[in-house]
């Protein structure tokens, strides 16, 4: 009937644990059902090769797969999306190996497992993921192996040591497939993710909404200077300005972004590379100001940077700023009247206060500093305040006193707005940590920041940061400084006091960093500076095609002259190469009639005669020749009987006996 | 092996076609030049291969061997593997175990095997109080001569039929090892040496029976092969009951071969051809059993000795001048099987077991 042999316990063994392997990855973001239909079908596999059972018949497999359909829609609402696809195609395949019946059947689940494997890297890119992804590759070989392989089952050894040497002579091909195939911008995996991005910052801002933020130490991005990194307090990472004030806070205003950045730079440029975890947002940072527009995104009239799309993978830009600047000074106040508008039915005590102090202190300078004065000598930094009510600011002002950044930024530019000086919030990342390996500056969720701009007359916009004045600590130092020893991260700083851990740390990030600019930010971008460092400015995918297919030639055909020298080095005399072929040759007509590899020629030639008389007939005086050449006394005459045995084999090979 | 009668025949046919399509006609008289008389060469070879041992098969010690077979088979019925592997162990001048449950025949081969050699036996019952003075003999003192005089024991015989030898005591037993591999004795201080031929013919119970002493490793590696009667089939079971008395038959039974015979027979095993590939092959099966994990103790040096002799007669008995890796096959388990012990094997497990898992592990070289 249907030949099982393929299907021994030993290779649905190895197939069960590969897919299990290859699965497990994405059990984290699977239904639980799923995860538990997987488990359980591969159990099911396992069970009927075990005890040699029949397979499930095809009704049991329709309901089980309708069942899955209808589940998955209920759990996804949808039956199109990159999630509802991956728990597909997962539930699917798993269904698949209780209908495997022929050895097809195994090849197909297995080259769907390697398809499997590479939709892990639509969760993770990172080191650990490509390197758990390469043992699901090799297990997945191996496993081939044993599928392939005519006669006893081969040992654990002889899966793994042939499979890993596979992989090895896939390297040459797998480097130029990444240099050289043609990129999309970004990489192919990026697909909208589906809640997946996260960051501290919004696009509006109200009381206690950063503070979640401060928590985090997630990354936020890094940064590589050209020249020395800036002084900490210049380290002003620009991201979403708020300029409307509504109800109790702040939002962005809606403009239309602008082609060109002009402001007057009063100190050089610093040039510096930001390499952007995926936060699902448009924002772009820059130091404050930026001067120049990354490819593929905008820039708005507040100097925020909009890339077109969110970033929903890791996104590499080259940038450059002027830490001293002015900007808008020659406009009148009247073209930035949006700036001094607020809600005057909320918060009337501050709004009160801003315009007496406007009249106590004309002068805009003298009233900052008497404000600045006044955060210093009365207000306190903490990442807890307490809760505030219907007014919010009234409250801080002048009961609590207790607050974060966003509490200062806010109360100052309402307080300004009130004395009718135009004053935005800008938010963003202040400072960030330099790993002494890399000299790169990384920034973390915990860096979120929120300060003010403030427009004076022939000045233009200023920074403001009144968080400054509360706390100096926090932007010359960071949150942990400000914070004391109670702080965030002091329980690891505590227990290292040697500082081997945060010297991993540093090496970790250092590796991670590089991985990301050198693989998974290998973007079109890349690409093509990588030709344009070859002098070949300006490739086309249509010339990057012939690249890849040159590429391929050269290291197929290098990997391949490899293999054939070690091949010929290690090759067998002419007698036994001859019979392998000649043995070979008959395997393919049938894989019954393979022969084993402890069957002898006679028994091999006498079970031919039994169950293919036709190719016996053939074969037999092939086979007598061999016995003659390889195991009769041939005194002086072993060359003839050699030589006659390897001109029958060879004819054989070339199919002159078959019909 | 089955068909050797049309082999040679074969061959002449289908080198007859492979000549015919590639141009050259097959000349009876031979060929005179070029590549069709290097061919006729090779082919006269191939058909020699065959051809000799159709010769054999007429020449008398090779006929009286198959009468032998067809003798011992008349009695001992439906154990025809048996019956040609203990004629192998015999040429192969080796000291043969049978072992299984009693009353399956054990000692009635034994006594055929010895009959039909046309050798002098000696039959010593095994038991638990057996003294190896018993089997090896004792000094008397005479007293007209006022000497000791050395009454030779049993073992003083071409073939010892050792029955139920793992009922003695290991003392007795070990008795029996030196004659086994020295074909010597020694009593009294004085070695002496035993008639050639000389073999043992040893039967035994399986191990778990009550009142046992197990074979040592040391004394199961002396004997050649071990093998295994079993049931009879239903078929030769009816026939037997039916049957006359087998010990009448035996005791009836006249020697098919002379001694000298035998011996020429024995002398000719030595000389059957082992080529170098398949020395190679005794020795990755050699190799393969002491490295693999599968097996607790792996084939001496003597195993795999042993196994090359075993497989020589075996191909002899094949009326073949050359041994194949088929041979080899077609001996190991008795072979190989009391000397190699399967690891975590239960005590249920087959002699045959661990041989055939060397086998199926090793590819032909």
């Amino acid at each position: 009937m249907i030949n099982q042999s393929a299907l021994t316990l030993g290779n649905v063994t190895w197939l069960t644990a590969a897919m299990a392997f290859v699965i497990a990855p994405h059990t984290s973001h699977l239904a639980w059902w799923v995860s538990a239909v997987c488990v359980a079908a591969g159990g099911w596999r396992w069970w009927i090769a075990r005890h040699a059972l029949r397979t499930p018949p095809w009704w049991v497999m329709a309901l089980l797969a309708i069942a899955i359909t209808i589940g998955a829609f209920l759990e996804y609402r949808r039956l199109f999306g990159r999630e509802v696809g991956v728990m597909l195609l997962i539930a699917m395949l798993c269904l698949k190996m209780l209908e495997m019946r022929m050895k097809r059947d195994a090849m197909i689940v297995i080259f769907l497992g390697f398809f499997l494997a590479l939709t892990n890297f639509l969760y993770s890119q990172t080191i650990a993921m490509g390197a758990y992804m390469l043992i699901c590759v090799w297990l997945f070989i191996a496993t081939l192996i044993g599928f392939n392989r005519i006669g006893t089952e081969p040992s654990i050894r002889e899966r793994l040591v042939p499979s890993a040497w596979l992989l090895v002579q896939a390297i040459p091909m797998m480097i130029v497939f990444f240099f050289l195939f043609p990129r999309i911008n970004g990489p192919l995996w990026m697909t909208p993710s589906e809640g997946a991005a996260r960051t501290g910052l919004s696009e509006s801002m109200a009381p206690g909404d950063i503070s979640k933020l401060s928590q985090s130490d997630a990354l936020a991005f890094r940064v590589e200077f050209d020249g020395p990194v800036p002084n900490s307090n210049d380290l002003y990472w620009r991201g979403p300005v708020l300029g409307l004030q509504v109800g109790k806070g702040w939002r962005m205003y809606e403009s239309m972004p602008v082609d060109r950045i002009e402001y007057t730079p009063l100190s050089p440029a610093i040039n510096y590379r930001v390499t952007l975890q995926p936060h699902g947002k448009n924002w772009l940072f820059a130091l404050d100001v930026p001067n120049k527009i990354p490819p593929n995104s905008m820039v708005l009239p507040d100097y925020q940077l909009r890339s077109r799309e969110p970033v929903s993978a890791l996104r590499a830009y080259e940038m450059s700023s002027h830490l001293n600047y002015r900007i808008d000074a020659e406009r009148s106040q009247s073209e930035l009247a949006r700036y001094l508008q607020y809600n005057p039915r909320i918060n009337q005590r501050t709004i009160a206060f801003g315009k007496q102090m406007r009249e106590r202190f004309p002068d805009p300078q003298t009233l900052i500093e008497e404000l600045m004065r006044m955060y210093n000598r009365e207000f306190t930094y903490t990442l807890e305040p307490p809760p505030l009510g219907e007014n919010p600011m009234d409250e801080f002002l002048f009961d609590t006193k207790l607050g974060f950044c966003e509490h200062y930024a806010g109360s100052f530019a309402l307080i300004m707005r009130a004395a009718g000086i135009p004053t935005r919030v800008v938010t963003g990342y202040q400072g960030g940590e330099v790993n002494p390996i890399t000299r790169q500056l990384i920034v973390r969720q915990a860096e979120a920041h929120a300060w003010t701009e403030v427009w004076l007359p022939e000045q233009g916009w200023l920074r403001v940061d009144p968080t400054f004045a509360v706390s100096p600590l926090r932007i010359n130092r960071g949150v942990n400084a400000a914070l004391g020893p109670v702080g965030v991260f002091d329980t690891m700083a505590d227990a290292d006091k040697l500082g081997i851990l945060r010297q991993m740390a540093y090496t970790w990030d250092a590796i991670n960093s590089e991985w990301n600019r050198w693989v998974v930010g290998f973007n079109a971008d890349r690409q093509r500076g990588l030709f344009e460092g070859l002098g070949m400015p300006d490739v086309d995918w249509r010339t990057l095609s012939i690249w890849l297919v040159v590429g391929i030639a050269v290291a197929g055909g290098g990997v391949g002259l490899i293999v054939l020298a070690l091949a010929y080095r290690n090759r067998k005399p002419a007698v036994e190469a001859a019979f392998e072929a000649f043995c070979a040759r008959i395997a393919r007509q049938s894989a019954s009639l393979a022969r084993m590899p402890y069957e002898g020629p006679e028994s091999y030639r006498q079970r031919l005669r039994r169950e293919a008389p036709e190719l016996a007939d053939e074969a037999e005086p092939i086979l007598f020749a061999y016995i003659q050449a390889r195991y009769a006394n041939n005194c002086d005459q072993q060359r003839e009987a050699n030589r006659n045995f390897v001109r029958l084999a060879r004819r054989f090979r070339w199919g002159n006996f078959l019909p | 092996m089955g068909d050797e009668g049309g082999v040679a025949d074969r061959i002449l046919r289908s080198h007859q076609t492979i000549l015919s399509k590639n141009g050259h006609r097959f000349n009876a008289a031979g060929p005179t030049t070029g590549t069709t008389a290097k061919l006729h060469k090779i082919l006269a070879m191939s058909v020699m291969l065959f051809e000799k041992s159709a010769a054999q098969k007429t020449s008398s010690p090779a006929r009286s061997i198959d009468a032998v077979m067809t003798h011992a088979g008349q009695i001992i019925l439906g154990k025809e593997l048996q019956i040609r592997l203990s004629i192998a162990c015999i040429l192969a001048k080796g000291h043969l175990l049978i072992e299984d449950v009693p009353g399956v025949g054990k000692t009635t081969l034994s006594h055929v095997l010895a009959s039909l050699f046309g050798l002098k036996y000696q039959r010593i019952q095994f038991t638990s109080d057996l003294l190896p003075a018993d089997i090896v003999g004792v000094s008397i003192f005479d007293r007209e001569s006022s000497t000791f005089r050395f009454h030779a024991g049993p073992i003083f015989s071409q073939v010892i039929l050792a029955d139920e030898i793992n009922r003695a005591s290991p003392k007795a037993q070990s008795a029996l090892l030196e004659a086994m591999e020295e074909h010597q004795v020694t009593a009294d201080g004085k070695t002496m040496p035993l008639p050639e031929p000389f073999f043992v013919i040893a039967t035994q119970n399986p191990s778990h029976q009550i009142g046992t002493f197990p074979l040592p490793e040391s004394q199961l590696d002396r004997f050649l092969m071990r093998i295994k009667l079993g049931y009879p089939d239903q078929e030769a079971e009816r026939a037997l009951l039916k049957g006359e008395d087998r010990r009448e038959m035996v005791a009836r039974m006249k020697p098919m071969m002379s001694v000298a015979e035998l011996q020429a027979l024995q002398q000719e095993v030595s000389r059957v051809h082992v080529s170098d590939a398949l020395v190679d092959y005794v020795q990755q099966l050699v190799t393969y059993s002491r490295d693999s994990a599968r097996f607790e103790m792996g084939l001496s040096p003597r195993a795999g000795l042993s196994l090359l002799r075993s497989a020589q007669a075996w191909a002899l008995l094949s009326h073949r001048h050359v041994v194949l890796p088929e041979d080899v096959q077609a001996v190991a388990p008795s072979v190989v099987g009391h000397r190699l012990r399967a690891v975590a094997a239960g005590t249920g497990a087959r002699i045959t077991d661990a041989a055939d898992a060397l086998i199926k592990a090793v590819a032909i070289p």
